[in-house]
């Protein structure tokens, strides 16, 4: 299997300086010399449905540098957003985490409620989907950019205030103390986006998760979002969990990406090796399937079928009835998810994937 | 809201709201004309009856020989110079009347209402807090018995507990025998004794309050403790308490800023529905309480067919409705930046 995959190897190496010389500070490069901010090890999550209970979250594991961008992706029900929450211990009643989330080396998993607090909105700081939702729709944004600064910093309220304006200033907020005394509603959207951000932001958390921050803006206003997650990361050093399903978001700003199939790794590396030469074939196809992505002239093409539901997970590898080369083998082993030389881990035993005619073109940093 | 905004909003409400109470009259006293009793016969004794001549007197000292539309204009000429007429019964003038019992009425009303909207909120918090848990089932059966019991039936039951086994509390009225109101600012005995500094007053105005205010609420609470706790599970699971929590708010603060305020949008409502029943309820509990209130001047007036106090008592409730819903109507816009008053 590994001597047939050398000729494969090819392009992802070749690959491999390209993004290095984009990238000063390459991803592994930060890694060894600040160590991780967030390491996550065997994290299962789960839930009790109807049928009885399933694993939403089965075993996975990845970690984040200081002041470096991770991509977590995957198709609804793929368990993205339950890995985001479990970190917090957000997730609904009844729903059960096991393995390890260490968080500048404090084990997150099991702390006691008052514990825990003070890691949410202090040290992780989350943003959600929709800022239409996710703002409270009746509280000033005074009160809402205030309230955890004050809890958690101890700040009097016109400092907490005036660290309210620094935040807002630092999201381009045009005319801040102005917008202090407005109500979300008096914004557009990716204001809101914006504001959102700021206050997850406020007490300066060392990490910031965004689940799916940019799915429900325009896309001119999704780009500005972008930039400003990267450039808080340069400016502030804080490092940041993106979680999406639109891979275009994350090919242009995250340095590695983490792709989640069933609530499992299905592919993990950096970014432009698993967007550029996808090893998996679920990366492969939601590659193929974005609009732009393929080479000139490729049509885009659908991944065939929907991501399975808890209470219908197949066996072994769960995308095996959507693979187009799924084996035998496929439909009994859950494939291992092994290291490769490019430091990729892949978990899939076809390996490589048969050449297509229309080969799918790399997606780096434009 | 800028003040001339809301002054052109209050100008507005209060506008429509004295053409309602026109409004009422009018079916106020069609309805009371459509009964097929007299007048005179559930006012005047049985040899005053016989006499013809008498009964003539009657009907002109009431203006009742004239022909119905007539009347009509004349008491809405009287009504609006502040003349609500002359009661059949007490042969005092209805204003008067109304004086007397709306005051006492309302201090039961308002503390009933108060008391059980305090109790019914924090009790359906709790509930939703507690969804699942005992605390949530023992309170969802309190909340069935309090608006599925009888209110004559929990009046005799505290009657008998209270005040006749434990003897914890007085049997009726206002005030116990021998005790002088409070000199008069509100008309609201408790209220006006800490007013005048009355101390054992306010106690004793109280104490009386107690049970009626008990069984008056009870109906209230049972109905506000149900909305509160769906309003509550409603807000609870919204995006915006997630973020709170996930900005480490302590679980005090997330419940009382961020799900209670809009949660009180819908029990606002509820409230003032409630607070029309319990109007109502107060004809019978005023009787078993002997509370000297509008309810039992209503009854009286009902049953001696007492226009004159039926159309006052009418306009009194009708501008009570018309208050409280401009009040629910002000607290929506206090409690939510975008509704805006029109």
């Amino acid at each position: 299997m590994s001597a047939n995959g050398r000729p494969e190897t090819g392009p992802a190496t070749v690959a491999r300086p390209r993004a290095a010389d984009s990238r000063p500070t390459g991803p592994d490069n930060r890694r060894t010399s600040t160590g991780s901010v967030l390491e996550v090890e065997n994290l299962s999550v789960a839930l009790r449905t109807s049928h009885g209970i399933r694993r939403a979250v089965d075993g996975i594991s990845f970690s984040i540098g200081a002041g470096e961008i991770l991509g977590i992706a995957g198709e609804s029900g793929s368990g993205k957003t339950l890995t985001a929450l479990s970190l917090l211990g957000l997730l609904p009643l009844g729903a059960r985490t096991s393995g390890s989330v260490r968080f500048e080396g404090r084990e997150l998993l099991g702390l006691k409620r008052r514990q825990l607090r003070e890691v949410r909105g202090k040290q992780v700081g989350l943003v959600s989907q929709d800022p239409a939702t996710s703002l409270h729709p009746l509280l000033r944004i005074d009160v809402q950019m205030t309230e955890h600064v004050r809890a958690h910093l101890g700040f009097s309220k016109d400092k907490a205030r005036q660290r309210a304006i620094e935040m807002l200033t630092a999201v381009r907020i045009p005319d801040p103390e102005t917008a202090l005394f407005a109500h979300p509603h008096q914004f557009s959207g990716g204001m809101r986006q914006r504001i959102a951000i700021a206050m997850a932001l406020a007490c300066e958390p060392r990490l910031l998760i965004a689940d799916e921050p940019t799915t429900s803006l325009d896309v001119t206003v999704q780009a500005g979002i972008l930039r400003l997650l990267d450039r808080l990361r340069r400016e502030r050093g804080v490092s940041v969990m993106i979680i999406t399903h639109d891979l275009g978001v994350l090919s242009s700003i995250s340095d590695r990406i983490c792709i989640l199939y069933g609530g499992r790794v299905a592919e993990y590396g950096v970014t432009p090796a698993v967007l550029g030469t996808p090893r998996h074939p679920y990366t492969e196809g939601l590659m193929r399937s974005l609009p732009g992505a393929s080479a000139a002239g490729a049509a885009m093409v659908p991944i065939q079928g929907a991501p399975p539901s808890l209470d219908s997970m197949p066996g072994g590898c769960a995308f095996h009835p959507r693979c187009e080369w799924a084996r035998e083998s496929c439909r009994t082993t859950v494939p291992a998810l092994r290291s490769l030389d490019d430091g990729r881990q892949l978990a899939c035993d076809v390996d490589p994937l048969p050449a297509r005619p229309a080969q799918v073109s790399p997606v780096g940093r434009s | 809201m800028s003040p001339a905004g809301l002054g052109r909003f209050l100008a507005r409400r209060l506008g429509i709201g004295a053409v309602l109470v026109v409004g009422i009259t009018l079916i106020a006293f069609i309805l009371t004309h459509l009964v097929p009793a007299d007048p005179a016969t559930a006012n005047l004794g049985q040899s005053a009856l016989g006499d013809p001549a008498i009964v003539k007197a009657f009907y002109h000292e009431y203006g009742l020989d004239k022909p119905v539309p007539q009347q009509y204009v004349i008491y809405l000429w009287k009504l609006l110079h502040g003349n609500l007429g002359m009661s059949e019964q007490s042969h005092r003038a209805v204003a008067t009347d109304l004086g007397q019992y709306v005051p006492a009425t309302m201090e039961l009303a308002l503390f009933a209402i108060v008391i059980s909207v305090i109790v019914g909120v924090g009790l359906g918090v709790l509930a939703a807090v507690r969804r699942g848990h005992p605390v949530d089932g023992g309170l969802r059966v309190f909340s069935l018995l309090g608006v599925s019991m009888p209110t004559f039936w929990v009046a005799l039951f505290v009657f008998y507990l209270f005040f006749f086994r434990l003897g914890w509390l007085p049997s009726g009225g206002r005030l116990s025998p021998g005790l002088v109101a409070p000199a008069r600012v509100t008309g609201l005995y408790t209220v006006d004794a800490l007013l005048n500094g009355q101390w054992p007053l306010f106690v004793n105005a109280l104490r009386h309050l107690v049970m009626p205010g008990a069984v008056l609420g009870i109906f209230t609470v049972g109905t506000v403790l149900r909305f509160t706790r769906a309003s509550v599970l409603e807000v609870i699971n919204n995006d915006y308490v997630r973020a709170a929590r996930a900005k480490g708010l302590s679980e005090w603060t997330v419940i009382r800023r961020h799900v209670m305020r809009p949660a009180l949008l819908p029990i606002a409502t509820v409230a003032s529905l409630a607070f029309g029943s319990l109007l109502s309820g107060t004809v019978l509990v005023e009787n078993i309480f002997s509370w000297p209130g509008i309810g039992e001047y209503a009854y009286l007036s009902a049953i001696n067919l007492d226009l004159p106090a039926i159309m006052g008592v009418s306009i009194v409730v009708a501008i009570i409705y018309i208050l409280i819903n401009l009040l629910v109507d002000l607290l929506y816009s206090v409690l939510d930046p975008r509704i805006e008053l029109r």
